[in-house]
């Protein structure tokens, strides 16, 4: 047996020690793999494995690198069909948006969390989680055209959640905005589950055309090629970071885990973006095949690991040539250690040269930020082990399959209990002689946390920056670019999940994220394209955590394949819960891109015109589980809307036909708060007109429940200002849809600034600039005096 | 003419594609440029983004940058210069606008907005608020002409000394005001608590421009949300032609002849 | 009786800030060793309440994390030898004027009559000691403060 001391590093000592010996030797470390991880590691290479290569495995084998409690049941979601032109392999997704000028174009896209680090320093957690998303779109060869940012605080009544929410939201935009990628769609929600272990999630797109997808891998024929590290200069911030994401959080810990704090530098980015997009079109002038990966969990290690083993190849690499910040970097933090804002690419020697000079010369990077460079650090070698050298020793060297290939766990699994059927009989509540539907009760509902106007906080990201954004944040149920210039085409984007949804029934509510995320891109207009995940549940080796999750993925996948919309890109995150360890609503978040052949068909959520036909299209539910109003009356409903696939099916169809004869007006969904909520942001004033009213039938003519239920149940489906009621109509029973999926409930009615109210026959009339004060208030205050932006 | 690129900037491309949606010809050019070539161009446009991220103040560092020095030089022969933005800003910090007696330093500022001292991205209309004639831009557009525009700014707020903003205001110095759609000047139309409700500033010889919201995002239909959307629907051409915002950038066309 | 206390808060990830306006202010030929950053929230406090603010500020984290900040008390409410503290004038008339109670994250800062917000800025000359009056004057004038909209603040 070889002794780990040639490698020139302090090993850990496996042989002779007892299991407690080296559970402490890994806590004292800081490492995060097991006992049974580690006496794997040492009987593959056969001795012990230095320090060093504990960091990379430790790396590499966490969650978040390995899926390796998740990996197979990710197997279950659907992940093909004609707008995929790459699926789920690497950083990114690729889907067809469709061609222009004899080129093929796709989009990009990607689905990350930063929750733990934003948990601790949500400011730089939030804008590094921005900068990763980033570089997983850009490494394709893409362009950026967009960022998304679905979130999840505990109550701002909290002062702490409130700083926590207060950071994420100033750091998202402090990085997206100076970056210059659009935000241009998100969702907020408030919830008490969420109190120790927020949720931030990102969402990335990028534009590309066929001939320019890069791959994460070296090429085929790439043995002794160069291995190009480009970006910031090594320091010791973010050491710890792959690990860290999948340790639990504790108050306690939060101290601990100061140096894994990763450093944004938006600045430097910018100017990294841009001259890879430079890189790109040299790439594509010489026509070579080359590969290019961000460098994420793991590092340096964990990039050119991955990069060489993909290609089938092994890599060897001198840390001696990594640029670090200071001197005398201990050879782990340069090999895994998280600093931000760097990429790798594998040229072939010859390229080299005109690789660096765009960087170095023409982008000038070192003068950008300190030690930032274009710098060759290794070599792509035929021999299976990957190696690392430091000071002309080698500090490690392990087969490559081993290091990158992860492990799997089967893990125990509860899978949920939902309320039993007897129950359910006797909890439909509302219906007997329930709440009744006031005034109040819908000035209530309008101002709640996760219904009120997001304004304040949508309008701290730039939808607007690049000159692409047709749909910006606020107008709309997605968010729409037009991303190549001169050309119609056009580019949805939504986010969803629900976590009121999700305390009640995790799968269906899993289900249901889908179909809305879906149904929000279908009212801009939008052919649904395809989807991505970010799995956030809590510890994969507790059974009901798992459980959760393994219920949950079965949800997506089971509504994805109804409805015939494939998963292209995702994320798991495990282990968020709170300090006393009970798991946040299981938070199965779901992005769903659209695609739009020609924008000018496209639709906001807005009346538009007085007197047009209002029609409400599915959306009508008996049970109010898992709602707004229940929160608010604190019913006890524990059933949701269900999900009648065909029907939803029909409708979207039916829904992009009218769009595409510009029947449809505006549009919106029926979501969190229900009809009404619906009906007031269609009509509220905006910035370029004048309020419009809307005159609604009386319930009873066209819902078969009572006022409560119509017009706060959460079932989902449109309301449609219809340009053209008759032909709208008229198509709707072309598409087989009978009166119980399209019904007229009304019409919009002129009215100005005083004037503009919301009539609602026996439920009374209700003034729009009072209902649009409390819908806008709640949320203004979301700033502290002291905050420092 | 030249779009000057500073490491940080953000909407160099969209500032080209108004320029030559209007005719113009233009090219990006780079910080670390040869500064006999920056010399050369008709014309200048800084546009927006986040000049080296804005460290110390907005506009405060690229105010010193290289490129600056050629910018100051052929500012003070008459050539045009238009700031947006962080271009904006980068030109008061320089002390070219509102250039009240000449004075190389800064006589004004945008300072952080008011109330909150936070970004916001919201759509405007700014009104002319001088006669056309002052600016060498704005030669071409009516009187009182309202341009829709966005704001995505965090540090947008006119700031001054009570004197340098009275003279500003006296000699015509507030070339934009913040408006509604309708192009009235309510208090509520300003987005950053903006002093004399200022959005863009002009110099003494009308050479040099300085507006805080972007007309380029909001410069072609298909970015509009008021009725020329809806006219448009259905029409690809209509919805993808340059209007509105625009027509800041023919006003700089057509002072280049 | 109300007296000043002033909190300082510095951060200790790298700060790219600090490191661009050192740059930028040498290649306008101030010779200078370093610089650093810091914020300086000088409150009006009832006298004795000092601990308490410390603490609360501690504890509400809102403009301190333990993560990437420092927190001290100042000894004393004015700029140290080698210190220029850029303050932004009040947008509105009244605004930083005293009031009756300060509250952050919906708790009351008890004692807390007002707060103004300083950049400070650390310069150290040639030797690496504090730098001199001139050379802080000229830092303020070149580019650390715009005259139009912030005042400086020096010994």
């Amino acid at each position: 047996m070889r002794s780990a001391g040639t490698l020139g590093s302090p090993a850990l000592r496996l042989i002779g020690a007892g299991d407690e010996e080296l559970a402490r030797d890994l806590r004292a470390h800081g490492l995060t793999l097991s006992v049974s991880e580690l006496r794997r590691i040492g009987e593959r290479l056969g001795r012990d494995p230095t320090l060093l290569e504990c960091y990379a495995f430790d790396a590499q084998w966490s969650e978040h690198c390995s899926y390796k409690s998740s990996r197979h049941y990710l197997r279950r979601l659907p992940t093909e069909g004609p707008s995929v032109m790459q699926g789920p392999q690497e950083d990114a997704g690729i889907l067809h948006l469709g061609e222009w000028n004899g080129k093929r174009y796709g989009v990009a896209i990607a689905h990350e969390s930063h929750n733990h680090p934003s948990q601790v320093v949500p400011f730089e957690g939030a804008a590094t989680g921005i900068g990763g998303i980033v570089r997983d779109v850009l490494c394709m060869g893409a362009r950026l055209i967009a960022l998304a940012d679905p979130l999840r605080f505990g109550p701002l009544e909290d002062a702490h959640c409130r700083y926590i929410a207060q950071g994420v939201v100033d750091g998202i935009g402090s990085y997206g905005n100076a970056i210059g990628v659009p935000n241009i769609a998100g969702d907020v929600y408030f919830h008490d589950g969420f109190r120790d272990n927020c949720l931030v999630n990102v969402v990335a797109l990028g534009l590309l055309s066929e001939d320019e997808i890069i791959h994460s891998a070296a090429p085929p024929g790439s043995e002794g090629w160069d291995i190009v590290l480009v970006g910031k200069a090594t320091d010791r911030s973010g050491f710890g970071g792959a690990a860290f994401s999948s340790l639990v959080l504790d108050a306690d810990d939060a101290e601990a885990n100061k140096g894994a704090v990763q450093v944004p530098d938006p600045f430097l980015k910018n100017v990294l973006m841009r001259a890879s997009y430079r890189a790109f079109d040299v790439v594509r002038e010489r026509r070579l095949t080359v590969g290019f990966k961000d460098l994420g969990a793991g590092g340096i290690m964990g990039c050119t690991a991955e990069l060489a083993a993909s290609g089938g190849f092994g890599a060897s690499i001198d840390l001696d040539r990594c640029p670090t910040t200071q001197e005398g970097l201990p050879a782990a933090v340069i090999a895994v250690g998280e600093t931000q804002e760097r990429l790798a690419w594998v040229v072939p020697p010859d390229f080299t040269p005109v690789l660096m000079s765009i960087y170095n010369q023409e982008y000038s990077l070192p003068a950008i930020a300190r030690g930032a460079q274009a710098v060759v650090v290794g070599t792509i070698t035929r021999e299976q082990d990957y190696v690392l050298r430091r000071h002309g020793e080698e500090v490690m060297r392990v087969p490559i399959d081993f290091l990158t290939g992860g492990i799997r766990y089967d893990r125990a699994c509860e899978l949920p209990r939902l309320a039993a059927s007897a129950e359910l009989a006797s909890t439909s509540s509302a219906e007997a002689a329930g709440p009744q539907f006031s005034e109040d009760l819908a000035r209530r509902v309008l101002a709640h946390h996760d219904v009120c106007s997001r304004r304040p906080i949508y309008e701290r990201f730039d939808s607007v920056v690049r000159g692409t954004t047709s749909i910006p944040s606020g107008y709309a149920d997605a968010g729409v670019v037009v991303p190549i210039p001169g050309a119609p085409l056009g580019v949805a984007l939504s986010v969803d999940h629900n976590p009121r949804f999700a305390m009640v029934d995790p799968r269906l509510a899993a289900e249901h994220a889908v179909c809305e995320a879906i149904r929000n891109v279908v009212a801009v207009g939008a052919k649904p394209i395809g989807l991505t995940d970010c799995l956030n549940f809590g510890d994969p080796e507790n059974p009901r955590d798992f459980g959760a999750f393994v219920a949950c993925v079965d949800g997506i996948a089971h509504a994805a394949r109804e409805l015939g919309v494939p998963f292209v890109s995702g994320n798991v995150s495990f282990y968020n819960r709170s300090a006393s360890r009970a798991a946040i609503p299981p938070s199965p978040i779901i992005a769903c891109v659209g695609a739009l052949a020609d924008v000018s068909r496209s639709a906001t959520l807005r009346f538009k015109v007085p007197g047009h036909a209002l029609f409400a299209v599915g959306g009508f539910a008996r049970r109010l589980g898992g709602s707004v109003v229940a929160a608010i009356l604190q019913l006890d409903e524990r059933e949701l809307p269900p999900l009648d696939y065909p029907r939803i099916r029909a409708e979207m169809t039916f829904l992009l036909e009218a769009h595409a004869s510009g029947l449809i007006a505006a549009a919106h969904d029926i979501s969190d708060g229900g009809l009404l909520v619906t009906l007031a942001e269609m009509a509220f004033p905006t910035l370029e007109r004048e309020p419009i009213g809307a005159e609604i039938f009386p319930a009873r003519e066209f819902a078969s429940f009572g006022p409560l239920q119509t017009f706060f149940a959460e079932g989902g489906g449109f309301v449609v200002e219809a340009s053209d009621g008759a032909s709208f109509a008229a198509l709707a029973t072309q598409h087989g849809l009978d009166a119980a999926s399209v019904r007229p409930i009304g019409k919009t009615v002129a009215g100005s600034q005083a004037t503009a109210a919301l009539h609602l026959a026996e439920c009374g009339s209700y003034d729009l600039a009072q209902l649009h004060e409390a819908w806008s208030a709640p949320l203004r205050g979301f700033y502290d005096e002291l905050a420092r932006p | 003419m030249g779009i000057l690129v500073f490491p940080g900037t953000n909407s160099e491309d969209e500032t080209l594609r108004a320029c030559r949606a209007v005719g113009l010809e233009a090219q990006l050019v780079h910080w670390n440029a040869d500064l006999r070539e920056v010399r050369a161009f008709a014309a200048y446009v800084l546009p927006g983004g986040f000049a080296y991220e804005d460290r110390v103040r907005a506009g405060a560092i690229a105010a010193h940058d290289r490129l600056m020095t050629v910018v100051r030089e052929r500012a003070a022969e008459g050539t045009l210069v238009l700031g947006i933005c962080n271009g904006a800003q980068i030109l008061l910090e320089s002390g070219l606008a509102p250039g009240l007696d000449g004075d190389p330093r800064p006589q004004a500022g945008f300072a952080r907005n008011a109330p909150g001292g936070r970004f916001r991205s919201t759509h405007v209309y700014v009104k002319l608020a001088v006669p056309p004639s002052r600016c060498a831009l704005t030669a071409g557009l009516a009187s009182d002409a309202v341009v829709p525009a966005w704001a995505s700014h965090g540090e947008g707020r006119l700031a001054a000394s009570p004197e340098a903003l009275e003279r500003m205001a006296r000699e015509g110095h507030v070339a934009f005001v913040y408006c509604d759609a309708t192009g009235a000047t309510t208090p509520h139309a300003i987005p950053n608590g903006s002093a004399l409700g200022a959005a863009a500033i002009v110099n003494r010889e009308g050479n040099v421009l300085a507006i805080m919201p972007h007309p380029e995002r909001d410069g072609w239909t298909f970015m509009h949300h008021d009725a020329s959307r809806e006219r448009a629907r259905g029409d690809a051409a209509a919805m993808l032609a340059p209007s509105g915002g625009t027509v800041l950038f023919a006003g700089l066309a057509q002072a280049l002849g | 009786m109300i007296v000043p206390c002033c909190v300082e808060v510095a951060l200790t990830i790298p700060d790219n800030e600090a490191e661009t306006a050192l740059s930028t202010l040498r290649r306008l030929g101030l010779d200078l060793a370093g610089l650093e950053r810091a914020d300086v929230y000088r409150f009006s406090l009832d006298a004795g309440r000092e601990p308490a603010l410390e603490a609360a500020l501690r504890s509400m984290e809102t403009i301190y994390n333990p993560n990437k900040h420092v927190l001290r008390l100042r000894e004393d409410a004015w700029p140290a030898p080698g210190e220029l503290w850029v303050h932004e004038v009040p947008h509105a008339p009244g605004a930083g004027a005293p009031r009756r109670e300060m509250r952050v994250a919906g708790r009351v800062l008890e004692g807390v009559h007002g707060v103004e917000r300083f950049v400070a800025w650390r310069l150290f000359g040639a030797a690496g000691s504090p730098a001199t009056a001139e050379l802080v004057r000229r830092a303020s004038d070149c580019l650390l403060c715009n005259p139009s909209f912030q005042s400086a603040t020096m010994i």
